[in-house]
């Protein structure tokens, strides 16, 4: 195959836009219901898109062969920022005053 | 010979490579604090008005979202590429996804303005309600970066444009691809913070 160093990121294009669909999917169905299911919805949504974003990062701007710092680095935003979002909307309170 | 490339090969594909100019590395780490405190200030005031926040949500239209979603995925696709390509020199094919990124831009911004057009239309401005205020600030704010993401593009091409290019010209071009990549993924979270997650 003449182009076969693009199959990584071809593949993961598709999850990504697989992904995209699923979760877009997944929030119009429980909303066809009274609305009470939602707010479960919004943590696999969430986690979903922390999941497309590590993708981007390691394949998409190549952090996957970067200088192990950078990865970490990276990496740990993902998870830190994921793991806060999906906390607050786990719960009922947030970080306000 | 062949051994001799063989084994420069190996060795470049284990050396570790960072992809971009390291000062930028500094600026992306700047946006992914500032936009991680947003969005968790954001999820904080919409967990407190759980119902109102989840009404108003749904005045947004998902389908465009989506759409939007669907192409700056494909923009960082052509941008990804357009990078490993240029890297075995076939510069025109690396040429044409840099513009196509850049059309992508193009319909995303147009897209973001009718959805602006449509909300406020509707009734539902800046100040109508705190969803309307972050929604309006946060993807304003991303809508700018897609413009800056943009200026880069023009710029990696018209570097790319110069042969042969030195290895400082091809950290400028990736510096933009890496750029890009960031407005992106920041969508990615922004999607369904403020069209899905409930």
């Amino acid at each position: 195959m003449p182009f076969s160093f693009l199959l990584r990121i071809n593949v993961v294009w598709l999850l990504l836009v697989v992904a995209t669909i699923l979760s877009f999917a997944m929030e119009w169905l429980i909303d066809i219901g009274d609305g009470s299911l939602s707010r479960y919805s919004a943590i696999p949504i969430l986690a979903i898109a922390f999941i497309k974003v590590r993708f981007v990062i390691l394949d998409f701007m190549e952090l996957r062969d970067s200088p192990i710092v950078l990865r970490l680095v990276n990496e740990l935003w993902i998870i830190a920022t994921g793991a806060i979002l999906i906390y607050i909307f786990w719960g009922t309170r947030g970080f306000t005053l | 010979m062949d051994m001799t490339v063989s084994v420069e090969q190996t060795t470049a594909r284990h050396r570790k490579h960072l992809p971009g100019q390291e000062a930028l590395w500094y600026v992306i780490g700047g946006y992914q604090l500032a936009f991680g405190i947003f969005f968790a200030i954001y999820a904080s005031y919409k967990i407190e008005n759980r119902s109102t926040f989840a009404q108003y949500q749904d005045i947004l239209s998902h389908e465009l979202g989506l759409v939007n979603t669907l192409f700056l995925l494909t923009s960082s696709w052509f941008v990804a590429a357009a990078i490993k390509l240029s890297r075995i020199n076939l510069i025109k094919t690396a040429l044409n996804f840099l513009w196509a990124t850049i059309a992508c831009g193009l319909i995303f911004s147009v897209i973001k303005f009718i959805e602006y057009y449509r909300t406020i239309e509707a009734g539902y401005g800046l100040f109508t309600h705190d969803f309307f205020t972050f929604y309006y600030l946060l993807t304003g704010l991303h809508l700018m970066h897609v413009w800056v993401g943009m200026c880069g593009l023009i710029i990696a091409i018209n570097f790319l444009r110069k042969n042969p290019m030195t290895a400082d010209d091809a950290l400028t071009v990736e510096s933009c691809a890496v750029f890009w990549h960031m407005v992106d993924y920041l969508w990615i979270i922004i999607f369904p913070l403020f069209y899905l997650a409930k």
